[in-house]
């Protein structure tokens, strides 16, 4: 394609560029000017990640040609600030806590501008109605709604404090996220962004059919495209298999493809354009195998397999065995049985993974890769490569959300590595949306049927599920899944036998992997359900019952958690009492009502069999001035854990301000081993080990100050940034001179600096039994939900939201709220309308357009409620949050969608269809409209 | 390919007539862009319009002509338009995002024929009208009844280009809404209705027009439904045989969105409520 020269005029500096005529402006902005603020995170104009002003007005700039720029006014997030100083919106994010993961933020940043520019003083439904074109992933918008308001100075521009005081100077505040201004500004960097000298790009040619045979492959016409460079296949990458439980994956097909979307060539090339051309020239031929799609199915005898010598495509069973469930169901008057299907949720995070392998002539591989886990990765890496593990360098820059799935090897990182080896230069590449839909793990769905027994009085005896999970084609995290759900789903209530039997069976569908709440949301849909359930045939009400059963502080739970704090039966209060549970529920309105379902989740866990281990690492520096270096080995996703949370804990113990301490995370070479960010861990494992790591600090600067103040180590204390002797405070020396005087000195100098590592205090389950306290605390939730049914088709509608939390003591109440925000957001979307539809293992809808995840619209707004349980094992009392801001949401909207309207639902996403449906088997017939 | 910018609506049907099927004309490519990069449509010269003045124009004088260039956001923010023309005004406030609205054009909308929009079916309902050019056939006009066809499939020949879409004034007696279902507000229609009624001095039904989205592969005019109103004064019962007779005039595609039967119902529901708003009811 000839290319055009044109001048594009970007923030007011003219830049004069060649550009192929479809090039899109996101494109040269990005490529070929560097300005890589603006974010693709689709390029099908379905997400405004990429949103930039045109003359004044906001538009997607993956869905304007370059050359049709030409002779406009660009202007981009790199556009707004001026001199370092913030736009009043940038400002505004900044302080509110609106970026988290920040993918989204550039252009959320310029739509709000832009309507800020047209509506000074919008209402809150006309920011939301503003920004329903731009898709978050993390926050629920509510944040940002908060934020354009407060820029509009129509809300306040800071987080009050004042009603919720923090016993500390730094730990327990809504301090502003420490990453907020590279977020806001399109600074942060992230590997999707990023470029290297001499960088080629990979693109994977991927399977249209979900079980074939590969007969015939011919890359001689791709090969022969100018600017393609190497065409792969199987044969030549490394064929070490990998997974993390099952080791049944390859890099590509290995002659049968298994799923759809699975890779079957990798072409590199020049540029992307180039590669794409490429895999489209690779000649593939397929010899159809008869697949299976649904794991009921599979686990027949005589179904077709999907991998060979596994017996009725069972890849694992996992179980739990306690107490006597025989005697259990015998002591009950009752026992009620129920089967629930959950749906396939992907992630979508708005950054897809991305990889850049750069292999040097030492022979050392640097890899910049948006991953959870640099030590998962490179562990697993080293494996398939047989390479020393001083010889793969991971860092991860900011992670563009991640919710698990980034958290495991994918198959554009062997292919990367293996050409770089190959060609002796960086190698990128990266999914493109609907790989990102197909390709990269979904949330198992599950068929579960539970089953249990109780008292007349509402007691439960025993309870026992039977699960099958969905695994796809590979098996990835399945079993860990199934295995923290079989351990989670004895923890809510006292039950006094339990038994779960989990089936993690091969289908040749998409498949799954981690997925934030790691079993616990689809386990907790059947469970709460079904609990509703037997609450109504008891004739009791739902929250009663509820707390008849639940546990307390101090039980250890039938599958073994130690429940040392515990907060649900508080949760469960707070949330009825804010919904209006009993006054709304006694005032039946025609198509609305009120549901309340809980859960937990844990904190971190040991859920692998040959992992017998469960540790965060943290570095401390003290420099010469005074200041802070704190290396944190997780990986910042989105949370604020790895960069903020972390960095009050240390400028707590150290007597600093949070400005004064620097986060440096995740970069395999320099940072001690830490197993990453997943599992709702970092705030409480990473912070012990930040607090053990300042308490080593802190001993070595004692130990220097001692000499100076003529003091005992143990006289001594810090705050206001100085050592100081307790009892005579102005007995003072600033940090500096303390550091100073370690470092500067006529030998015997030493440096200010330790390191620490946290294990948590917990332990595999029993071989056997499946019992065990696997986790260092565990978190508990409530929500409340109120909904409106439209009764004529089917759709419903969130009208208030309560979340109560026991994450025990809050580290910084703003950022835990965030948390809380965005997890209801994807409980919604689980609740409601996230499905990746499968269709003899077709995707049918692998575009934001089609695979929809809540807007601002769809988002009510959330209130969240606190039951601060201060736990004993975490830093200043504090437990894992990520993961339990979704767990109970889609039961309590399914358990409100049947107070309103009479309908069961036993499936979720509860789409207006089959919302419909359960209306229409609910109605008696004299109640249809004639 | 090669992109080419005519500043003249004259060299502009040149082009299309000297490129015939190999070119393509480009208006906002909110649309044709996606089907480029999914290699849908593969032209070797791409048209765009937007350096030719006289397209960008939105003019009203008794009748409202809606140029080539002029965008969704352009027609949905005219005082002018939401006062006399409220039911598109309301649907091209529909239509997906601020930022696909502010490029987007209402012809370009129009020309792709997806039957999942939102103008057209108020296109229907106000009984607008489609300027086709070409330079073999010259100037004709279509109404917007007859102009859809099929899944992205229009009346339109190749080689014309749409120049405008006039809305004759309305009568002045009029009532109007248009109701979109959908997913989330963003998303296309799953069912989107449009109606026009006009009632007599005894109340009943004169003139009825009814638009629909998503009924079937390309946008209808519900014609058994508006004959169920003819004559009649409006009450529930007759308003719901207008939507029954609407879902069975209709054939919607299944889909991730719903089932065909499904589509149906909310197409009864949809026409009855989209009616009972116009008349100040719903
Ligand atoms: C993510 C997304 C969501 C959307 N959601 C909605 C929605 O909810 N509702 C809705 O109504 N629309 C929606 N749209 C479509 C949008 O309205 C487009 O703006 C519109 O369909 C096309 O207008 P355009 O000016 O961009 O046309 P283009 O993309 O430039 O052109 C579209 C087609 O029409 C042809 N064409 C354009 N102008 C002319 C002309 N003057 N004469 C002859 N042929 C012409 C082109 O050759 C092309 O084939 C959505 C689009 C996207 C990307
Ligand atoms: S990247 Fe442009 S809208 Fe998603
Ligand atoms: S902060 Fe919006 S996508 Fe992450």
């Amino acid at each position: 394609m000839a290319k055009q020269h044109i001048q594009l005029d970007v923030n007011g500096i003219p830049y004069d560029v060649l550009v192929e005529p479809d090039r899109s402006l996101a494109d040269a902005l990005r490529d070929d000017l560097g300005l890589t603020g603006t974010k693709r995170a689709c390029n099908e104009g379905e997400c405004a990640s990429c949103a930039v002003h045109l003359d004044g007005t906001v538009v997607n700039s993956c869905l304007v040609l370059a050359v049709q720029a030409a002779r406009h006014r660009v202007t981009t997030i790199e556009g707004l600030a001026r001199n370092g100083k913030l736009d009043p919106v940038q400002q505004a994010f900044a302080d509110l806590f609106a970026a988290q993961c920040g993918y989204c933020t550039p252009g959320m940043v310029m739509t709000a501008k832009a309507l800020l520019a047209t509506n000074p003083k919008p209402s809150e439904q006309e920011v939301r109605q503003g920004i329903r074109g731009n898709l978050c992933r993390c926050t629920g918008y509510a944040k940002i709604v908060d934020a354009i308001m407060a820029a509009s100075g129509q809300a306040p521009p800071r987080v009050d404090e004042v009603e919720r005081p923090s016993k500390h100077r730094v730990v327990g505040r809504s301090l502003p996220r420490t990453d907020a201004r590279e977020k806001v500004t399109g600074r942060a960097a992230y590997a999707y962004d990023m470029r290297l000298p001499g960088m080629l790009y990979g693109e994977i040619l991927r399977s249209p059919l979900p079980h074939a045979r590969i007969t015939s492959l011919d890359t001689s016409v791709a090969e022969a495209i100018p600017g393609v460079v190497a065409v792969y296949t199987q044969k030549d990458m490394p064929q070490t298999k990998f997974g993390a439980f099952v080791q049944d994956e390859t890099a590509l097909a290995d002659g049968v493809v298994r799923y759809v979307g699975e890779g079957v060539a990798a072409v590199i090339a020049v540029d992307e354009q180039t590669a794409l051309r490429g895999i489209e020239a690779i000649d593939v031929e397929f010899e159809p195998l008869p697949g299976v799609f649904d794991p009921e199915e599979a686990m027949r005898e005589g179904a077709a397999q999907v991998h060979p010598d596994v017996e009725r495509n069972i890849v694992a069973h996992n179980r739990v065995l306690a107490g006597d469930l025989e005697a259990g169901f015998a002591a009950a008057d009752h026992v009620f049985e129920d089967r629930f299907v959950t749906g396939r949720q992907c992630h979508a995070c708005l950054e897809p993974h991305a990889v850049i392998a750069d292999h040097d002539a030492s022979g050392r591989v640097t890899l910049h890769m948006s991953t959870q886990s640099t030590f998962f990765d490179r562990f697993s890496l080293m494996g398939i490569f047989g390479m020393a593990a001083n010889k793969i360098r991971i860092i991860a820059p900011y992670l563009g959300g991640g919710f698990g799935s980034k958290s495991e090897t994918h198959s554009i990182y062997v292919v990367a590595i293996q050409a770089s080896m190959n060609l002796g230069r960086p190698v990128k590449m990266f999914h493109s949306r609907d790989e990102e839909f197909m390709a990269s793990r979904t949330r198992h769905p599950e068929i579960i049927d539970i089953k249990t027994g109780v008292r007349q009085d509402g007691t439960i005896t025993a309870r026992s599920a039977r699960v099958i999970l969905d695994n796809g084609a590979y098996t990835s995290y399945g079993p860990g899944v199934s295995l923290t759900q079989s351990m989670l789903g004895g923890a809510v209530y006292r039950i006094p036998a339990y038994r779960y039997d989990g089936y993690t069976v091969y289908t040749n569908n998409p498949f799954g992997g981690a997925f934030r709440g790691f079993g616990s949301p689809q386990f907790t849909f059947a469970a709460e359900c079904h609990t509703d359930m037997i609450a109504e045939r008891l004739g009791m009400d739902p929250v009663e019952f509820r707390l008849k059963n639940l546990s307390r502080a101090g039980d250890r739970a039938i599958s073994g958690p130690a429940l040392d704090s515990c907060g649900v039966y508080e949760c469960v209060e707070k949330a009825a009492e804010a919904i209006g549970w009993r006054e709304k529920r006694s005032n039946p309105k025609a198509g609305r009502g009120v549901g309340i379902a809980c859960g937990v989740h844990f904190t971190s866990g040991k859920f692998h069999p040959h992992v017998n281990a469960d540790f965060c690492a943290a570095g401390v520096k003290v420099n010469e001035d005074g200041s802070v270096s704190l290396m944190i080995g997780a990986t910042e996703m989105g949370t604020g854990a790895a960069t903020t949370a972390t960095a009050q804990i240390c400028a707590e113990e150290l007597g600093v301000e949070l400005g004064a301490v620097d986060v440096v995370t995740s970069d395999s070479e320099t940072i001690p081993a830490d197993f990453g960010t997943y599992g709702s861990r970092v705030t409480t494992l990473a912070g012990n080990a930040v607090r053990d790591a300042c308490a080593q600090v802190r001993e070595q600067l004692f130990r220097v100050a001692g000499e100076g103040l003529a003091a005992k180590t143990d006289e001594l204390a810090m705050g206001d940034g100085k050592v100081f002797v307790r009892s005579e405070p102005e007995r003072s020396m600033d940090l500096a001179a303390v550091v100073q005087s370690s470092l500067f000195r006529d030998r015997d100098g030493r440096q200010i600096m330790a390191q620490a590592h946290y294990d948590a205090p917990c332990s595999l389950p029993d071989p056997e039994t499946g019992v065990g306290d696997f986790a260092m605390s565990y978190s508990f939730g409530a929500h409340a939900v109120e909904v409106e049914v439209d009764e004529e088709t089917g759709q419903v509608r969130i009208v208030d939201f309560v979340a109560a939390t026991d994450c025990g003591n809050l580290i910084n109440p703003a950022l835990a709220e965030s948390q809380v925000e965005g997890g209801a957001a994807q409980g919604i979307g689980y609740g409601l309308m996230e499905d990746l539809v499968c269709e003899n293992g077709m995707v049918l809808n692998p575009r934001f357009s089609t695979y929809k995840i809540p807007t601002a619209l769809e988002m009510p707004p959330i209130r969240s409620l606190w039951v601060e349980t201060n736990d004993a094992r975490g830093p200043y009392g504090a437990k894992g949050l990520a993961e339990m801001g979704l767990v109970p949401t889609a039961p309590a909207i399914a358990n409100a969608v049947y107070d309103a309207t009479g309908a069961r639902l036993h499936r979720i996403p509860l789409t207006p269809e089959r919302v419909l449906a359960g209306l229409d088997a609910v109605r008696r017939p004299e109640g249809v409209r004639s | 390919m090669k992109y080419l910018e005519p500043s003249t609506l004259e060299e502009a049907l040149d082009l299309l007539d000297e490129h015939g099927d190999t070119a393509k004309v480009i208006a906002g490519g909110q649309s044709l862009l996606i089907l480029l990069r999914e290699r849908l449509v593969t032209p070797e010269v791409l048209i765009g319009l937007s350096a030719i003045e006289p397209l960008k124009r939105l003019e009203i004088n008794g009748e409202t002509r809606i140029g080539a260039m002029v965008t969704h956001a352009a027609v949905e923010q005219d005082a002018r338009i939401s006062e006399r023309w409220p039911v598109l005004a309301v649907a091209e406030a529909a239509v997906s995002t601020v930022q696909i609205r502010n490029r987007g054009t209402l012809c370009g909308n129009v020309a792709h024929g997806f039957p999942t929009a939102d103008p057209p079916a108020a296109l229907i309902a106000c009984d607008a009208s489609v300027h086709l050019v070409s330079k073999r056939g010259g100037q004709r006009l279509v109404a917007a009844e007859d102009f859809f066809i099929g899944l992205m499939e229009t009346a339109a020949r190749p080689d014309e280009l749409v120049t405008a879409i006039t809305l004759p004034a309305q009568p002045p007696q009029a009532r109007g809404a248009y109701l979109k279902y959908a997913t989330r507000a963003l998303d296309f229609a799953i069912v989107g209705a449009a109606c026009r009624l006009v009632l007599g001095s005894d109340g009943a039904v004169l003139e009825a027009r009814i638009g629909l989205n998503g009924a079937a592969n390309h946008t209808l005019r519900a014609r058994e439904a508006e004959r169920v109103l003819i004559g009649e004064r409006p009450t529930p019962v007759l308003l719901e045989r207008a939507g029954q007779a609407a879902a069975l005039e209709s054939s919607p595609l299944s889909d991730v969105d719903g089932s065909e039967d499904y589509k149906r119902r909310i197409i009864a529901v949809y026409t009855r409520r989209v009616l009972m708003r116009a008349l100040g009811e719903g």
